[in-house]
């Protein structure tokens, strides 16, 4: 794209937003929705101006004039006081939708509009402003063609400035009103002026710098229009215009006598844009001389093609340039037939060649050149033009303009009074702050448009200073210290600390110091730079600080004890919060971004003063602080950096790097070789123990006498234990022990070393990608660990290996910086060291919650192993649910709970034990009033006593205390709950305390009492629940657990059941009688009713357990059930995984593989999730290899009653690998499942996989055969009937078997089930006769399209059941899926309708 | 023999309570307690066969998890943190563990928590046993 076009689109971008702009604020006014009508007409106004001004600076001049008159009808309302009236809003939306036309037209052609169309707008608005302000009848502000003059004198303050596609003074406008100052089109703008060029900008900057002395000794004008109309007179009067170059070809032709110019014509950019502006124009005519159309439409056209060039010349103040473009204007019109066109363009493009090859135009068109005299210098003139008599005294520039200049003083004038407001405000500092800084920022950016630079120095000062005022009085004094300082340069003086203004100025940054920047090596700056110490109470700082000035005559704001003063208390500021951010509990991340945050806020106020050795540390720093990725890593950080910031508070200089830093850098690099000689040897123990232990024994000691002198006992240890493991597994454990030990060493090691030892292999990245490699492996091992942990305690073996792995696993967390899943994984190895420091065991809350743990963070490294960004929320629940499990284990509310209830202050926020929760729970139940009891106890002893002794005879009760520290003192404030009133706790503090000074009252809480805690606590334990089919589940234990309660229980119920039914009256009774039939009468009747009362009442306590028992057995079912469910799991955590795992793993071998799958909602247990992602994990993995691997798998997951199948296909033509197929079809057979694979003819493989379900909770009839209880699945059973004798059809061809013709008249083959549960298999009809159990009740059972009947003794009645496994020798048993626990008691075994289908 | 036992605590009573419950243990004894961590680092020295330190977090001067970060370089003493803010799974008790802690417990009410032997004896009994064993 040329710059020509990306001004065009610049200009339409703007242009549409101009319009937006314009119609939002014509909305607003018309639909009388505000009250306040100023801020809208003010938008509308700069809308319109800056619309017009960006049309002129294109040349567009039938576009400008229309919106030249929609400005100055706006600019009367908005600044004469007429009133907005319905018609004047009409107009200018119509005027709005005209413009939009345009610009449109404009956009496409890039010439200007026809002015016909609009030539009624133009009429209207010129009546309107007629009407409006009749001294103020508008002539054509601009009509076609207009010459410069004409537009200068009416637009006196937007032709110099019209650069960059966009209008200076639009955009004063908008700095001026402050609002808008950092609009997006400002923001272009500058953009665009600041990538030009540098020698433009210096030689700009020189031209600058020679007139500046005299421009700013004046000053900008302040208000008032004579003033302004003074100056105006003495600028026509004195500043000639300096020469320019004759053409732009000769751009950089300096001016004569060496003075440098300043004008655009000086800036290569817009020379090159004037020279592609040029051809284009050249392109153009030459496509009107040859083109066919009406004579008068190609002699607009030509018109429209010289008028744009023309208004760039002005701009570019080509004066030769303009006199020819201009003398072809004023012929052209005279053209009256085609061929004279023709003629005059031909003859006009000859003039125009001859002017690009550096020659000049003819004498006739330069003599013509110039119009009406400008009242400002608008146009440098050609050397040709030598009548400038004054070139040599100054460039023309904006600051020349006494229009800008007022602009410029008005601007001013408004920023001090904006800013007074800011300092008499109450508003919230940083807003006040930020205030500030923009409306500085404002100035600044007219400031150096006018290249003043005392001005540029003085805000720009303010401008960072003010970014960091920390306190009321800093802001307010910063303020008034700026405008004392602005006062003076409005009085023609210089500021005392600015720097003077060098001619030329050699930096182009004019409020940095003005010396050169040392060398940025620490030690480089403490050789040369004399520590200018910024405190104020330094008054060594002075002379350092002005020493380095002396000599080149300048001063700097590190001179001015204002702004030094200012910078102490920035620096005291950052210390301040360097510390806080140093002791905080916020995360990593966070502290990070403050120390960046805050120590950029301070570098950036050095650079400005020029503090060397400051910005040489604060840099540092700053470049450090997106390394700290750790706690420790942070406060060793800030440590380094404080200390070196006292040391040049106090006038010193940075500190060397402590030598004991380099001694450690030095002592990882002796141990660098030993990483992997110790792991080779760890390895070596499966080998032999003996010696690999020897070897490393000899290693660790080696280690030790490299450690030792660092005093690393603890390191020394673990090496040591390295050597004493026999196995890999333990030796791994001391092995990651050793490394931690020295990672704590690296964290406490200054910041520098751990800068400068960027290429030395630290422990802490060698630990993080060991851990990082073999991420999935420790996820595996835990989640296998997690599986086998029962509730019996797994002990000290089984801890250490937990430890050991998940701090592997936290060192992957750190490595990918994931801050809270690390600190999920400790707080889990917390929860988990505890019960086994205690010897106590696990609970379910705590297995449910690892589970939990390593399901989610499994696929947060697959994500991260695919390089996709991992889903981290789940991680911030279950730390919030770490958090409170010792709440909701001891199933009181949670700590938030009561803090919201109490109104507790922030210091008693996340410290409530359980102890505490549970008893302001129940203070705040008995409606106990609550104090926040401030003390300090430390040192009175006999004060603590009296303290305590009064709380523990019962006045208040102790809820909890905090530590509050004052400085270095501890100071407690006690949480207290009590019956006693306001005034007698008040009093009894006084009692103890007189003074009043260390025991008091700090707080009154206002608790709320309401009963909702309930509702909140659901809230918080809802995680637990979540989900339910998809949340983490009960571990395996616990449902064997639950089953052996569940059978139990069923035992207890048989008890009871036999027990009740036994009329044990009429048992002794019968008892007695024969007794005394033998013996005589055994009782009297006194007794014998007395005992009959008795057994009476035993018999009715019996029954009333049987009842609840019976109670007791529904609530068992539905536990049953529940845990069942705990256990299911969408089979999309597999598939997706599975896919992941796909792309992950191809990726690896340089491919691109992709898994597509179906099944996703099929649940599935958890255990047979786990299963199967190992195998077909294994089995794509194999797929995957060599150049013929698949790159194509689709796997299709169904499930039906009893069986898990899995479809696997895939694009490879790679040999299957048998030695996996042999390990997948035997781990399916032991499963009970079966595994095949089919190689495809088109190529590729297919894999059948089905496995037994597992665990799985089944709705299912229980029927009795002969002995055998039997489960048949609900949904299976088709009817139950009775088997009349002509039912039955013997099948002679079917050896003994028999159908049963159904009630409905279908025939079902008759598959009797064994009656001693043997075998499990089916018997034949006769053979079940032949048992002596037939029995003419059937179950009709279908799977698919076949259908049984199944003969059966007794129906025992429908029941959910947890369908177990086959395992073992029983796996063998055909025709049933597994085993279930009956309510009962007994066992059943459930059947697989589906296969004994497929056996009838 | 006795364990040597390290109390560092800012609370004078909290210390007390603490000596007190020791004192009920016969095989530990405390030799040695500061009131802040970089007293404690200062002591290490003069107690170089320390069996166990109990550390409280929030201290002034230096808190305890920064004494943690830097005991452990220099002492075999079994470090367990005894603290208000060490609630089981909290943020604090995770980093403690992430540093190095050998044993964690949780003071019942409060940094000051008179009701220490009453309600954690017990569980802090057990870990100390556990930690001075291993």
């Amino acid at each position: 794209m040329s710059e020509m076009d990306e001004i065009w689109e610049l200009f339409a971008d703007d242009g549409a937003q101009s319009l937006d702009a314009m119609e939002a604020a014509l909305d607003a006014l018309s639909d009388g929705s505000t009250d306040d009508q100023v801020p809208h007409i003010s938008a509308l106004f700069r809308a319109v101006h800056t619309f017009k001004g960006n049309s002129r600076v294109l040349g567009l001049s039938v576009v400008e004039s229309r919106a030249h008159l929609a400005e100055d009808l706006i600019g009367l309302v908005r600044d004469s006081g007429v009133p907005l009236t319905e018609e004047i809003l009409d107009l200018m939306f119509l005027t709005g939708d005209t413009l939009r036309n345009m610009l449109e037209q404009v956009a496409a052609t890039r010439a200007d509009v026809d002015p016909e169309p609009s030539e009624d707008l133009l009429r209207q608005l010129k009546e309107m402003i007629a009407k409006c302000d009749p001294d103020a009848a508008p002539e054509d502000p601009a009509p076609e063609a207009a010459a410069p003059a004409e537009e200068t004198a009416e637009e006196p303050a937007a032709a110099p400035a019209a650069v960059g596609g966009m209008d200076m003074s639009a955009l004063f406008d908008e700095m001026s009103d402050g609002e808008e100052s950092g609009s997006s089109n400002d923001d272009d703008f500058w953009e665009f002026d600041e990538d030009l060029d540098p020698d433009a900008l210096a030689a700009k900057k020189a031209a600058a710098d020679a007139d500046m002395e005299a421009h700013e000794a004046e000053g900008p004008v302040r208000n008032g229009s004579d003033a302004a109309a003074k100056l105006a007179e003495q600028e026509a009067a004195s500043a000639e215009p300096a020469a320019t170059p004759a053409a732009p070809v000769d751009s950089s032709v300096p001016a004569e006598d060496g003075v440098p110019l300043n004008s655009l014509a000086d800036d290569p950019t817009y020379r090159k844009i004037y020279e592609d502006m040029t051809e284009e124009m050249i392109e153009k005519i030459g496509t009107i001389i040859r083109s066919d159309d009406e004579f008068e439409e190609r002699r607009k056209a030509a018109e429209r093609q010289v008028d744009g060039l023309l208004h760039a010349a002005q701009q570019m103040e080509y004066g030769n340039w303009v006199s020819l473009l201009e003398d072809f204007a004023f012929d052209c019109p005279a053209l009256e037939t085609a061929d004279a066109l023709v003629a005059g363009l031909q003859e006009f493009l000859v003039k125009v060649e001859a002017l690009r090859n550096g020659g000049e135009a003819a004498p006739a068109l330069a003599a013509a050149a110039e119009p009406a005299p400008a009242p400002e210098p608008v146009a440098a003139e050609a050397p040709a033009e030598a009548e400038a008599p004054a070139a040599e005294e100054g460039a023309a520039k904006l600051s020349d303009d006494p229009t800008y200049r007022k602009i410029y003083a008005d601007m001013t004038d408004d920023l001090i009074e904006r800013l007074k407001t800011i300092r008499d405000s109450d508003d919230d500092l940083e807003e006040r702050r930020d205030n500030v800084v923009k409306h500085v920022g404002g100035l600044l950016h007219a400031a150096r448009q006018m290249e003043f630079d005392n001005w540029i120095s003085v805000l720009e000062g303010f401008e960072a200073n003010a970014a960091n005022f920390a306190m009321d009085a800093e802001l307010k004094g910063g303020i008034d210290t700026f405008l004392g300082q602005i006062e003076t340069l409005q009085n023609g003086g210089k500021v005392a600390a600015a720097p003077a203004e060098p001619a030329p100025e050699p930096a182009p940054e004019p409020a940095t110091v003005a010396k050169a920047e040392p060398a940025p090596a620490p030690a480089a700056v403490q050789e040369e730079d004399p520590a200018p110490a910024p405190v104020a109470d330094a008054p060594a700082a002075e002379d350092a600080a002005a020493a380095p000035e002396a000599s080149g005559g300048q001063k700097s704001l590190a001179d001015d004890p204002t702004y030094r003063a200012i910078y102490a208390d920035m620096t005291e500021d950052l210390v301040k919060k360097l510390k806080t951010i140093r002791n905080s509990s916020d995360s990593v991340e966070d502290r990070r971004a403050d120390v960046a945050k805050h120590v950029a806020n301070l570098l950036h106020a050095a650079r400005q003063m020029g503090f060397d050795n400051w910005i040489v540390l604060l840099e540092a720093f700053e470049n450090n602080a997106g390394k700290l990725a750790s706690d420790a890593a942070i406060k060793e950080g800030i440590d380094g950096f404080l200390a070196n910031a006292e040391a040049l508070q106090k006038g010193g200089a940075i500190a060397q790097p402590k030598s004991g830093s380099d001694e450690a850098d030095d002592l990882f690099r002796q141990l660098e070789s030993y990483y992997s000689k110790i792991a080779e040897q760890v390895l070596e123990l499966e080998n032999d123990v003996a010696a690999a232990q020897g070897k490393l024994n000899d290693l660790a000691e080696e280690v030790v006498t490299k450690v030792e002198p660092f005093g690393l006992v603890r390191a020394e240890d673990a090496v040591r234990r390295i050597a004493k493991a026999e196995t890999v597994k333990a030796a791994r454990i001391q092995q990651l022990s050793f490394y931690e030990e020295l990672i704590s060493y690296e964290y406490v090691m200054p910041i520098e070393s751990s800068v400068s030892g960027d290429m030395m292999v630290r422990p802490s990245h060698l630990v993080q990608l060991w851990a990082t490699d073999q991420i999935f492996d420790t996820l595996g091992a835990l989640r296998t660990m997690m599986e086998r942990v029962s509730l019996d305690g797994e002990g000290d073996d089984w801890f250490a290996s937990f430890n050991h792995h998940m701090r592997l696993v936290y060192h992957a967390c750190s490595h990918y910086r994931m801050d809270t899943a690390g600190q999920l994984t400790m707080a889990l190895v917390d929860l988990f060291g505890r019960v086994n420091d205690t010897n106590s065991v696990a609970d379910a809350l705590m297995l449910h919650m690892a589970r939990g743990f390593l399901e989610t963070i499994e696929l947060v490294f697959d994500a991260l192993d695919q390089g996709d960004d991992p889903d981290l929320s789940k991680i911030d629940d279950l730390f919030e649910e770490a958090t409170n499990i010792s709440f909701q284990q001891g199933g009181v509310v949670s700590a938030r709970t009561i803090e919201r209830k109490l109104g507790l202050p922030e210091e008693f926020h996340r410290v409530l034990s359980p102890d505490s929760v549970k008893a302001a729970h129940q203070a705040l139940l008995d409606r106990k009033h609550f104090y926040v009891i401030r003390a300090d106890l430390n040192e009175d002893e006999t004060l603590a006593e009296k303290y305590l002794e009064w709380i523990g005879a019962g006045n208040a009760q102790m809820i909890t205390n905090v530590t509050v520290f004052r400085d270095d003192i501890t100071l407690f404030d006690f949480l207290l709950a009590s019956d006693l009133e306001q005034d007698a706790i008040v009093g009894a503090m006084t009692t103890m305390d007189p003074s009043a000074t260390k025991l008091y009252v700090e707080l009154v809480l206002a608790p709320d009492y309401s009963s909702g805690e309930d509702e909140d606590d659901q809230d918080d334990s809802e995680p637990l629940h979540e989900g339910g089919n998809t949340g983490p589940s009960i571990s395996l234990p616990l449902m064997e657990a639950i089953g052996e309660i569940s059978a139990g229980q069923a035992m207890v119920h048989h008890i009871l059941d036999d027990l009740s039914s036994t009329d044990l009256m009429q048992a002794v009774d019968h008892v007695l009688r024969r007794h005394g039939s033998e013996t005589g009468p055994a009782l009297n009747g006194d007794t014998y009713n007395a005992l009959r009362d008795m057994i009476e009442a035993y018999t009715h306590k019996v029954a009333r357990a049987a009842e609840a028992e019976t109670q007791l057995n529904t609530q068992m079912g539905r536990l049953q059930e529940e845990t069942a469910k705990l256990r299911e799991r969408p089979a999309g955590i597999l598939l997706r995984t599975l896919a992941a795992f796909v792309e992950a793993r191809s990726r690896q071998e340089g491919k691109e593989a992709r898994m597509s799958y179906n099944g996703e909602d099929e649940v599935i247990d958890q255990t047979m999730l786990d299963s199967l992602g190992k195998l077909l994990k294994q089995l794509i993995r194999s797929r995957l290899g060599g150049e013929n691997g698949a790159a194509q798998f689709h796997l299709s997951l169904s499930r039906n009653d009893n069986r898990i199948s899995i479809l696997l296909e895939d694009d490879g033509t790679i040999e299957p690998d048998q030695d996996v197929l042999q390990g997948l079809h035997q781990v399916a057979v032991r499963e009970g499942g079966e595994f095949r694979p089919v190689q495809m003819p088109s190529g590729g493989m297919r894999f059948h996989l089905s496995l037994p379900v597992h665990m799985a909770l089944l709705d299912g009839m229980v029927v009795r055969v002969g002995d055998v209880c039997y489960v048949m699945p609900v949904n299976s059973i088709e009817r139950i009937q009775l088997g009349a004798d002509d039912a039955l059809l013997p099948i002679a061809a079917s050896q003994n078997n028999a159908m049963l013709r159904t009630d409905t008249g279908e025939l079902a083959p008759i598959r009797p089930l064994t009656r001693t549960g043997l075998q499990g298999g089916v018997v034949s009809k006769l053979d079940a006769a032949n048992d002596g159990g037939a029995s003419n009740l059937y179950v009709v059972l279908r799977s698919d399209d076949n259908r049984i009947a199944v003969p059966v003794d007794e129906m025992l009645g429908q029941q959910l059941v947890l369908l177990r496994p086959l395992q073992g020798p029983l796996v063998g048993i055909r025709n049933m899926m597994g085993l279930a626990l009956l309510s009962g008691g007994e066992v059943g075994m459930v059947v697989a309708v589906d296969r004994l289908a497929d056996a009838a | 023999m006795s364990y040597k036992v390290m109390i560092v605590d800012d609370a004078a009573m909290m210390r007390l309570y603490i000596s007190s419950f020791l004192n009920s243990l016969p095989e530990f004894k405390m030799v040695a307690q500061a009131a802040n961590g970089q007293e404690a680092l200062d002591k290490l020295s003069d107690h170089p066969d320390l069996d166990l330190i109990l550390l409280d977090i929030e201290m002034p001067v230096m808190d305890g998890l920064e004494f943690l970060r830097h005991a452990k370089l220099k002492t075999r003493a079994k470090i367990c943190m005894l603290s208000s803010v060490t609630v089981q799974g909290s943020p604090h008790a995770a980093k403690a563990r992430e540093l190095g802690a050998d044993g964690v417990v949780a003071k019942p009410s409060g940094t000051v928590s008179h009701d220490l032997e009453e309600k954690t004896g017990d569980e802090l009994r057990d870990t100390m046993r556990r930690l001075v064993a291993a």
